[in-house]
């Protein structure tokens, strides 16, 4: 039955009697700014910082420039615990450029006491069927990270997070 | 200050697939709208174009499109929060007295791969990374929901085959196979608790909506009906935070504004068009709209109160799970709820109807809902 479906069309699926395929082939690079330079130079070094709000107090893991609730620039950096609880989660069954083979899990972690969350792969499940990984993990769950061996000052220092045991 | 009339509209249909360009879609489409309203090139004062660039493969995409949609040498605005938004904003021009006839323009026909178009949207640092797109954040939303409420996965499958049940019987419907809720939970695993069937298709074809004043309402023919009130509103919603995003503020606030506006509360409403991406929406949307109390959503679709055939109808058309093009959704959603206004859609006859559109083709974050209350009648 779902053969029968046309979810979406990729640009692969050509047909040549009434299509004519071209595509954007264009290089971004992202200026990141001080204060995410200076969050990836702490993953280095196994440091997970935040900034905080000066006036309500409100910590924001990854920093934020700016409260929004309070309009001010937050200027102070917290070292944060490395201890995170899971916000929500998803698996994703369907293969993604450049992401890794489904099914994997992709966590919304709620840092130490941070205001906002940050994504990242939940890792170390173990499952019988795909479908099982819905059922593995609960809203609340307390997670960890596990760093990479070989960091660089990006995301992926933290190669993934898994539950605390 | 003037009040609002819809005096004319035409849609192509829908589909998966089209072999029109979009000057094709536009021109037609645009044509017979201008024709069902009896209006001209001439009457003509603004054109709103509702689209994106991704969605288009190109930028300044409306700019392209202008010839056909009669817009050349006419004030031309697009806006890119969906045609929610844009009628909003049409409706606002002609309150202000700056124009007596405007159209809201949109048209899908470039393919292209939607779950990547959503990806390159998002954030980079810190999202992309892990393939937020459109599909993620809804997963996210819906397993949110899913383990914090006694609501389960057969509650999503069977909001969903009540769409498509309705989608059955609209002729403008891209899927109208009428998918059960067996057949639902069947379909592929796509992302967390969501199958492919819990998910929006992406659709092709136009859709185009001519909005007139008072005045000019008054020398026309026929009107199908009058805008009674509308709503916008945007939140942080922020971006990495989940707590609030159940209780859809935004729909909420918007809700609250355009109700006021028009003089109604929720229980003046007869039925309702919402875009609503995954069954997961539909079912807290209605909370927000304040259909029910909260906890009820699944309720309303198990006694068949928002079926085709029930007393408070939502998604007549089928919704976004039967027909979703992403820049002519939220126009073709105002057309399906003139069209029950008209009797031409549904089983039942409508004097209020809402629409409740938003830009969440690209991903639930950052949202901006977009309501209208459309009523039959003179004002």
């Amino acid at each position: 039955m779902t053969d029968e479906l046309s979810q979406s069309v990729g640009t692969d699926e050509v047909h040549g009697e009434y299509k004519y395929p071209f595509h954007w082939d264009l290089d971004f690079s992202l200026n990141i700014g001080e204060t995410n330079r200076r969050f990836f130079e702490a993953l280095e070094n196994k440091q997970i910082l935040g900034k905080a709000c000066p006036e309500c107090g409100d910590v924001f893991v990854p920093p934020q420039s700016v409260c929004i609730e309070c309009y001010v620039e937050t200027d102070e950096w917290i070292e944060v615990e490395q201890h995170g609880v899971l916000e929500s989660y998803t698996v994703c069954f369907f293969q993604f450029e450049g992401l890794p083979e489904p099914p994997y899990v992709t966590g919304v972690i709620r840092i130490d006491d941070s205001t906002i969350c940050m994504m990242h792969f939940i890792e170390e499940l173990e499952y019988e069927e795909p479908m099982d990984l819905v059922d593995k993990l609960n809203k609340g769950d307390e997670v960890e990270p596990v760093w990479s061996d070989d960091r660089d000052g990006n995301i992926f220092d933290m190669d993934h997070w898994r539950l605390v045991e | 200050m003037s009040d609002v009339a819809i005096a004319g509209y035409a849609t192509s249909g829908f589909a998966g697939e089209t072999d029109k360009s979009g000057n094709e879609l536009v021109l037609e489409t645009n044509m017979a709208a201008l024709d069902n309203a009896g209006v001209t090139r001439e009457d003509l004062d603004s054109v709103m174009f509702t689209g994106q660039d991704p969605y288009d493969g190109a930028a300044i995409s409306d700019g392209q499109k202008v010839a056909t949609a009669a817009a050349y040498n006419k004030p031309i605005m697009r806006l890119q929060s969906g045609g929610g938004a844009a009628i909003h904003q049409a409706r606002a021009k002609i309150r202000a007295g700056k124009a007596d006839v405007v159209t809201v323009v949109a048209a899908d026909s470039v393919t292209a791969d939607p779950t990547m178009l959503s990806w390159s949207s998002h954030e980079a640092l810190y999202h992309r990374p892990f393939g937020m797109n459109n599909r993620q954040s809804y997963g996210f939303f819906t397993q949110n929901y899913l383990d914090g409420s006694d609501v389960t996965r057969e509650d999503l499958a069977a909001t969903a085959a009540k769409n498509y049940e309705a989608a059955a019987e609209n002729p403008d419907a891209h899927r109208r196979e009428g998918y059960s809720t067996e057949e639902v939970l069947d379909s592929d695993l796509v992302v967390g608790p969501l199958t492919e069937l819990m998910l929006e298709p992406m659709s092709y074809g136009a859709a185009v909506i001519v909005l007139v004043s008072e005045a000019a309402a008054a020398e026309l023919d026929d009107v199908s009906s009058y805008i009674t009130g509308t709503g916008m509103a945007t939140e942080k919603y922020w971006y990495r935070e989940m707590e609030s995003r159940l209780r859809q503020p935004t729909l909420r606030d918007a809700a609250a504004i355009a109700y006021d506006e028009a003089g109604i509360d929720a229980a003046d409403i007869d039925a309702a068009e919402i875009a609503t991406y995954a069954p997961s929406f539909e079912l807290l949307s209605y909370e927000a709209l304040g259909f029910c109390d909260e906890g009820d959503g699944p309720s309303l679709v198990a006694d068949n109160t928002t079926a085709i055939d029930g007393s408070l109808p939502i998604n007549t058309s089928g919704g976004p799970l039967a027909t979703s093009p992403p820049n002519s959704g939220g126009v073709y959603r105002a057309i399906a709820a003139c069209q029950q206004i008209q009797g031409d859609l549904g089983r039942q006859s409508a004097d209020c109807v809402l629409l409740a559109d938003n830009d969440m083709h690209l991903g639930e974050p950052a949202r901006t809902d977009a309501l209208v209350v459309l009523e039959g009648g003179p004002a």
